[in-house]
């Protein structure tokens, strides 16, 4: 090596004259730092680009050896250009904007990136093959627990910051009939065909301006591609039915052009009628020993640094190229005052010559030219310092004896890959074309169209033919081709046929360090090797390998993996293909997904009035309930709520207790506006009762109302509710909270069947609703209405229209009243018009003050009702209970000729019946020592070990009333008889022997609701 | 989203006046009151700059201006017998001459928005009991059933399009336009309408979930610096 080469003086500080950096405003600076040290670039820079002015050109440290890394594409598609943010990891240095005061770090260093104490590790390179650490670190057992701490502190990508303060991230709709991601010279001029024709298009690019290879790279086949992307993008931002979007990534491909675009912090939706893909192509680099090393770039990357910049690259420069692209690059960088010592082509003389013009230029510009010889070897610890050349003697081998060219910079070009992964996402398939070393790829959905690199097409004349034509047959789908134009996408020809890729670009070195995949230090023999580990397949590569599973996803590493898994298990590339495309595109921050999420809540109209009482709020389905009302102070919240917490689990049962009996002395007062409620109306409501509901309707007197179960087409009981009968052809009934809209879907389902003259209405919110309970309920209502209310004149099981009287107003609230018995008191539920709700619970426990009047909660209620042997529907029913194991008998009317569920009710009911919800008590003792059984508690057979399994408890809690602890239970039909003995196993794994009791529990004679 | 509903007063003086409430009201608490038809009141000025909020992203709560709706095979007819000009075809909504808006549901239903100009009064002459209109003409329940917020301004559709999939942009979905879709994750009926030549969604929607609805709309406003609004700017002779 030549010594000199060390004293090369890196000096890229001075930017170059313009044109050169297109994305820079040269009369403002920014300043930040980076590993501590201040950092000056100019407005424009990416991170990247201001480093490079600055002279560091080591941004990160490999994941596995932690060598040094730095530029490779320039354009974010590498994981060498990860740095970190105080609050973000993996941060693409060469594509997010430098900002002032940014204070960025490399990542993956123990120190800073310029002198890792970690770099030792690439001594030992050869102890750390492939998948070395699934076959080291797993025996002995539990060694894994030991090892995976340090491996994880030498490994990994980034530090995520666990003081990180969320951030507004929100999402957003948007439709378009065209869109187009790239806006390239394909993208471009498809957008504006589309749009001409008549298109609402939205035109997506990745990257801060728009113009994709117009940008950066120079063509031999127009003189100034900077003007000619002027002129496009004039035309794109005159016209009124283009929206650009720029520094936005269409991040995936789903069914039906659904597109996500991340843009800033928001996600937007955008809804396409037809998408043309003009993604571009990624350009490869050349496998050989030492690829990675700061200085050795990728072609377009030195472009995008002259270009984008004003940076000059390096001051002497070698090419390595398979094709013409490379030489473009070498007359670049002349032109830019780099020395180029060498242009080294993979590609033989003969194939060259015919190829183009661009040899006798570079000739003529006095650069020297190897033909079919390349790189082997790049010389250099912390930058590049030369390259050995070595002739190239067969598919991946070189002669000996080569030739060292001091540099300290390295163009590499081994061919383009085309931008597959969202056309893949799509359905598209791969396949190789051996004669021009190149995927291309077909089989795509109708609505989604292809043009430009991505599609093969090389020449800028061709690329911008294949936009428009991708464009026409877009317009063609949209029917806005009328036809008689004799402009079609079949019209347009396109036609290159310049070969871009060299057919193997892989040269393996004995010594290896010839990295195929950078993000995962992967290098050719670890590719290989897995193959000869019998990992043949190359997702099974993938995976052993982890080839591909960085954060570049294989931009780079899938051409040369597919070439070097066919080769070494003797199948063509097409049969091997390359592994599956899978969203998201580039990494997507959970932010993306969890921004503003919509959490719907609801309130009943009394909402407030429950917190002003402290109540504690208890989620039904989206509905929050009050549970309890504890007293002042023992309102608890958070994780102190917890259910296990014993101290919140003796306030809820003193709450409980307390509100419960304070029902069955005086009078309480809950809240039940959750309760669906549907209204029936019409000549056929009391037919149409009569089909849906079990009982009978026909002849339910008006005034009255009568319990309704709902089954479904498997004889199950999915719904319960009290129907009032108001007029002959109005039926108001209520139906359980979570069930109120599937009841109301199956009832319109059905009245459209059967056409019946009934309007079904789904009136839930129209109503708020109490249900004012105990044996004082009549006197707090009694001044409040003119409704008779006397035993007589309303009594049990009745309902009744009226008003509700608000003391010292005129004002009156229309109000239906019923007299149920669910908690088995006398007891009314009253309906009131939603906007009035506040107000009745007001009037009502203004008026109940002088009786002592308490508000009670839903786990309140749920006591009560099971006290009475209510049951609750999901609750103390499952899929599979019939009526018989809930014995519903009684409430299935015989009398009429069928009803939505008969059939299948008469099926499971005469089969053998193997468990009945039965009513069990147990001993208070066992509520005293923390052993009562809870829900979802095993019911066994017997107390024998292994007996089986019978059935589970589904409600169970202390009954002060009954000074017991009570509860139901599914249990086999030997088990039912009252007196049975129940075994249930309890959270201590222990059994308990609750009684087998007769329901209900309280008030068998069912004297108290008919007060 | 940030909860907000933390910081809501529990007792909001004037409310205790009004018998009927929207699900909302102790989030215009202070603001002043403009008595509609229905026992209650809306906001009718949040501060001097209503008018320039409004042009912008105004979100208002319309829910005690009375609004009812008719269904069933007689309804159309019952309806037009009553003056008011019917759409022809679902999901299309038309004004009346005192400013009520028809909206058009299907073919058999029919909802109707107070004119903010008489606040409702016309709307609360109309029957609300089955009794009192022809057979198989219902009235419905939406007064109470449902919330009726207004976003008014240039910026409705992008506001719309961080809440909803619908393409509600004015050349897809011009005035007059209805769709009953979801909002937020919550099924709304939005309607294009002018009102007092200012572009504007009526959003109808659940009124149990009007609360939250709120919150959502005045969250997606701030972008385009919007807010709240009282009806005063949007009543005319007003502009």
């Amino acid at each position: 090596m030549n010594q000199a080469v060390s004293k090369l003086t890196l000096d890229v500080g001075r930017r170059l004259p313009e044109p050169m950096g297109l994305m820079l405003d040269r009369s403002r600076t920014v300043e930040f730092e980076f590993d501590g040290r201040r950092i000056k670039g100019l407005k424009g820079d990416s991170i990247g680009s201001a480093l490079l002015a600055n002279d560091i050109w080591i941004w990160s440290r490999s994941f596995k050896y932690h060598r040094p890394r730095g530029p490779l594409t320039m354009a974010g598609q590498d994981a060498n250009s990860l740095v970190q943010l105080p609050s973000e990891p993996n941060v693409l240095a060469d594509r997010i904007a430098a900002e002032t005061g940014m204070k960025v770090s490399g990542q993956n260093a123990n120190g800073t990136v310029a002198n890792d104490k970690d770099a030792y590790l690439d001594k030992f390179g050869r102890f750390m093959p492939v998948g070395f650490y699934y076959r080291s670190f797993f025996k002995p057992k539990g060694i894994w627990d030991r090892w995976e701490k340090f491996i994880r502190e030498k490994a990994g990508l980034g530090i995520a910051d666990l003081q990180f303060q969320p951030e507004y991230y929100d999402k957003k709709f948007l439709h378009y009939d065209v869109v187009v991601v790239g806006s390239g010279p394909a993208g471009l001029s498809a957008a504006l065909k589309a749009a001409n024709g008549g298109a609402s298009v939205l035109l997506l690019e990745e990257n801060p301006i728009a113009g994709g290879a117009l940008c950066y790279a120079d063509f031999d086949d127009v003189d100034d591609s900077l003007v000619l992307r002027r002129e496009l993008l004039a035309a794109v931002s005159a016209h009124p039915a283009i929206t650009l979007m720029t520094n936005a990534t269409c991040n995936a491909w789903f069914v039906d052009n659904w597109l996500p675009v991340l843009q800033g912090k928001r996600l937007f939706k955008v809804r396409a009628k037809q998408c043309i893909m003009a993604t571009g192509a990624f350009e490869q680099h050349v496998v050989f020993r030492g690829n990675d090393l700061p200085g050795v770039v990728l072609c377009s990357a030195a472009m995008r640094m002259m270009k984008l910049y004003a940076l000059k690259p390096g001051q002497t420069a070698v090419i390595v190229t398979g094709n013409d692209d490379g030489y473009l690059t070498a007359l670049a960088l002349k032109k830019q005052g780099v020395q180029v010592a060498m242009l080294v082509d993979m590609r033989a003389e003969p194939l060259v010559q015919r190829s183009s013009s661009a040899l006798k230029k570079v000739r003529d510009a006095g650069i020297p030219v190897r033909l079919g010889a390349t790189v082997y070897e790049a010389f250099g610890k912390q930058h590049l310092q030369a390259v050995d050349v070595r002739s190239i003697v067969g598919k991946g081998q070189v002669g000996d004896g080569g030739e060292t060219v001091s540099c300290d910079l390295l163009c590499m070009s081994a061919g383009y890959m085309p931008a597959y992964q969202l056309l893949c996402q799509a359905g598209g398939k791969l396949s190789y074309a051996d004669d021009k070393a190149l995927f291309s790829i077909s089989g795509l959905p109708d609505h989604l169209h292809i043009a430009g690199s991505v599609n093969g097409v090389h020449n800028l004349d061709a690329v911008m033919a294949d936009g428009q034509r991708a464009a026409l047959k877009a317009l063609q789908a949209l029917g806005l081709l009328d036809g008689t134009g004799t402009e079609t996408a079949e019209s347009v020809t396109v036609e290159c046929h310049r070969q871009v890729n060299f057919d193997w670009p892989i040269f393996k070195h004995p010594k290896g360090k010839d990295f195929v995949d950078y993000d995962e230090d992967l290098q050719a023999k670890d590719i290989i090797n897995a193959t000869r580990l019998g990992y043949r397949d190359v997702q099974l590569v993938k995976r052993f390998s982890t080839v591909g599973m960085g954060p570049s996803q294989g931009r780079h590493s899938a051409l040369p993996t597919a070439r070097l898994v066919a080769s070494a298990t003797g199948r063509s590339v097409t049969e091997t293909g390359v592994t599956t495309a899978r969203p998201p595109y580039v990494p997507e921050k959970l932010a993306y997904v969890a921004g503003r999420c919509f959490a719907p809540y609801r309130q009943t109209a009394m909402h407030f009035r429950h917190l002003e009482l402290g109540a504690k709020l208890i989620p039904a389905g989206i509905w929050q309930r009050p549970g309890f009302y504890p007293p002042a102070g023992q309102l608890l919240q958070g994780s102190d709520a917890s259910p296990l917490n014993p101290v919140a689990r003796k306030i809820r049962d003193a709450c409980i207790e307390a509100e419960s009996l304070h029902v069955r002395s005086r009078v309480g007062l809950i809240d039940v506006s959750t309760l669906g409620g549907i209204e029936l109306r019409g000549p056929d409501a009391a037919e149409f009762m009569n089909r849906i509901y079990t009982f009978g309707f026909l002849k339910q007197p008006v005034g009255k109302t009568r319990y309704a179960v709902l089954t479904n087409d498997q004889g199950v009981v999915v719904d319960d509710g009290v129907a009032c009968r108001f007029a002959d052809d109005h039926f108001y009934v209520t139906a359980t909270t979570s069930g109120v809209d599937a009841v109301y879907r199956l009832m319109t389902f059905w009245n459209t069947q059967w056409r019946l003259k009934v309007d079904i209405a789904n009136v839930t919110s129209a109503f708020a609703a109490v249900n004012l309970a105990g044996p004082d309920s009549r006197k707090v209502l009694k001044p409040l209405t003119d409704v008779d209310l006397s035993q007589q004149g309303f009594p049990y099981l009745a309902c009744r229209e009226g008003f509700i009287r608000v003391p010292g107003s005129d004002v009156q609230i229309p109000a239906r009243f019923m007299r149920v018995g669910f908690v088995g008191e006398l007891g009314y539920e009253i309906h009131v018009p939603t906007r009035y709700g506040e107000l009745l619970w007001d009037v009502l426990m203004s008026a109940g003050a002088a009786f002592d009047i308490r508000p009670f909660g839903v786990e309140t209620q749920r006591l009560l009702r099971l006290e009475k042997g209510h049951i609750i529907i999901s609750q103390d029913t499952d899929g599979m209970s019939h009526p018989g194991e809930l014995s519903l008998e009684w409430a299935i009317s015989k009398g009429k000729p069928w009803f939505n569920g008969c059939r299948a009710v008469d099926i499971v009911m005469k089969r053998p019946q193997t468990r009945k919800l039965v009513g069990f008590r147990l001993s208070a003792d066992l509520h005293h020592q923390g052993r009562k059984p809870e829900e979802g508690h095993l019911v066994l057979a017997s107390q024998q070990d292994g007996a089986a399994i019978t059935g589970h408890v589904t409600s169970c809690e202390y009954s002060p009333t009954v000074g017991a602890i009570i509860g139901l239970a599914y249990a086999g039909l030997d088990q039912v008889e009252p007196g049975s003995r129940l075994p249930i196993r309890i959270d201590t794994g222990d059994l308990v022997l609750a009684e087998v009791v007769s329901l209900p529990f309280y008030d068998p004679e069912q004297a108290r609701q008919e007060i | 989203m940030k909860d907000s509903r933390a910081s809501l007063p529990l007792q909001v003086e004037w409310a205790d006046r009004e018998a009927a409430r929207s699900g909302n009201y102790r989030r215009q608490s202070g603001l002043s009151r403009r008595p509609t038809a229905s026992m209650a009141s809306v906001v009718g000025v949040v501060d001097h700059e209503d008018r320039q909020r409004a042009a912008r992203a105004g979100v208002i709560d319309l829910t005690m201006v009375p609004h009812t709706g008719y269904r069933g095979t007689a309804a159309a007819d019952w309806l037009a017998a009553q003056g008011y000009p019917l759409p022809l075809v679902p999901n299309q909504a038309s004004t009346s001459a005192n400013g009520d808006r028809i909206l058009r549901l299907s073919m058999r239903e029919f909802w109707l928005l107070g004119s903010l100009d008489d606040l409702g009064q016309t709307i609360t002459t109309l029957p609300t009991r089955m009794t009192d209109t022809p057979a198989n003409c219902y009235p419905l329940f939406c007064g109470d059933s449902h919330a009726w917020l207004l976003l008014t301004g240039e910026h409705i559709a992008d506001v719309m399009a961080k809440l909803c999939a619908v393409d509600l942009r004015e050349a897809q979905f011009p005035e007059g336009s209805i769709a009953q879709t979801s909002v937020a994750r919550v099924g709304a009926i939005v309607v294009r309408q002018q009102v007092n030549g200012l572009p504007a969604f009526a959003i109808l929607c659940d009124v149990n979930s009007s609360d939250y609805m709120w919150t959502v709309l005045v969250d997606a406003v701030q972008e385009f610096d919007g807010g709240p609004i009282g009806i005063d700017c949007l009543r005319s002779g007003n502009d």
